[in-house]
């Protein structure tokens, strides 16, 4: 998996491009979004534009960095999730437990 | 109506603890799906169940021992699809398997791999002797001609 990082404001837009799954993605990911969480009250921006497949250990990562997020005061938020990826989560009750968007620019003035 | 067909109705394989044969099996199930006329929707979710199973072979199974093996079979018969993964490790009480949707469990970071594979496939069934055994089954569904 690919990341690049770039920030809007005090947003930090994380753009993924691959696949989050075991051993491939989850751990690039963790490491990004522990980079980006020594920083205190993090604002994150996962843009999942580019992110075709996931499996259970992405989702448990997405969460473990949502979680990883929330404990630094911050606030961690998805971009252009798939149809799939909703799917994933909506039947493991995740949904709702993410502020999703499929627009950039209100996701980044959902941040305040 | 006529059952789907494929030319593919038999593979058997083994192979080394590792995640790296993940991506030699993938073309492998999605083509007999192609075959057997699985549009690219079912083909996404039989090849997530299949990684799920492969997975917790590896990682929870033979928790990534290399001299350990896993196998995987794949047959199409009597109107079935049916994925058969296996692997060395001590096997686990699918009673103890927490439920991921109770509310008590649905930020925990893990231990979705089996709901997702029971949500994709219509039947999985376990068996745990001399390792895990786990079998998925998808039913082929008839076409008109």
């Amino acid at each position: 998996m690919k990341i690049n990082i770039r920030n809007e404001g005090e947003v930090t837009i994380v753009d993924l491009e691959g696949k989050i799954t075991i051993g491939e993605g989850d751990v690039l990911l963790r490491e990004a979004i522990h980079e980006l969480t020594s920083q205190s009250d993090p604002k994150i921006l996962l843009n999942m534009a580019r992110v075709a497949y996931m499996d259970s250990s992405g989702v448990g990562e997405l969460l473990a960095c949502f979680q990883a997020v929330n404990e630094q005061g911050g606030t961690l938020k998805l971009l252009n999730i798939s149809t799939k990826i909703k799917d994933l989560l909506q039947i493991t009750q995740l949904l709702s437990v993410f502020e999703y968007f499929n627009d950039e620019s209100n996701a980044l003035a959902s941040f305040g | 109506m006529t059952t789907p067909h494929s030319d593919i109705v038999y593979v058997e394989m083994q192979f080394s603890t590792s995640l790296a044969i993940l991506d030699l099996i993938q073309p492998i199930t999605n083509r007999i799906c192609e075959q057997l006329g699985y549009d690219s929707d079912a083909q996404y979710w039989i090849w997530l169940a299949t990684q799920e199973a492969l997975n917790n072979a590896i990682e929870h199974g033979n928790k990534m021992d290399t001299n350990k093996k896993v196998q995987l079979k794949v047959t199409v018969d009597a109107g079935e699809f049916r994925i058969t993964v296996k692997d060395e490790g001590d096997g686990f009480d699918l009673s103890k398997v927490p439920d991921p949707t109770k509310p008590e469990n649905i930020l925990k970071t893990s231990g979705r791999g089996l709901f997702y594979m029971k949500s994709f496939m219509d039947q999985v069934e376990y068996t745990t002797e001399n390792g895990t055994t786990v079998t998925m089954i998808k039913r082929l569904q008839e076409q008109t001609p």
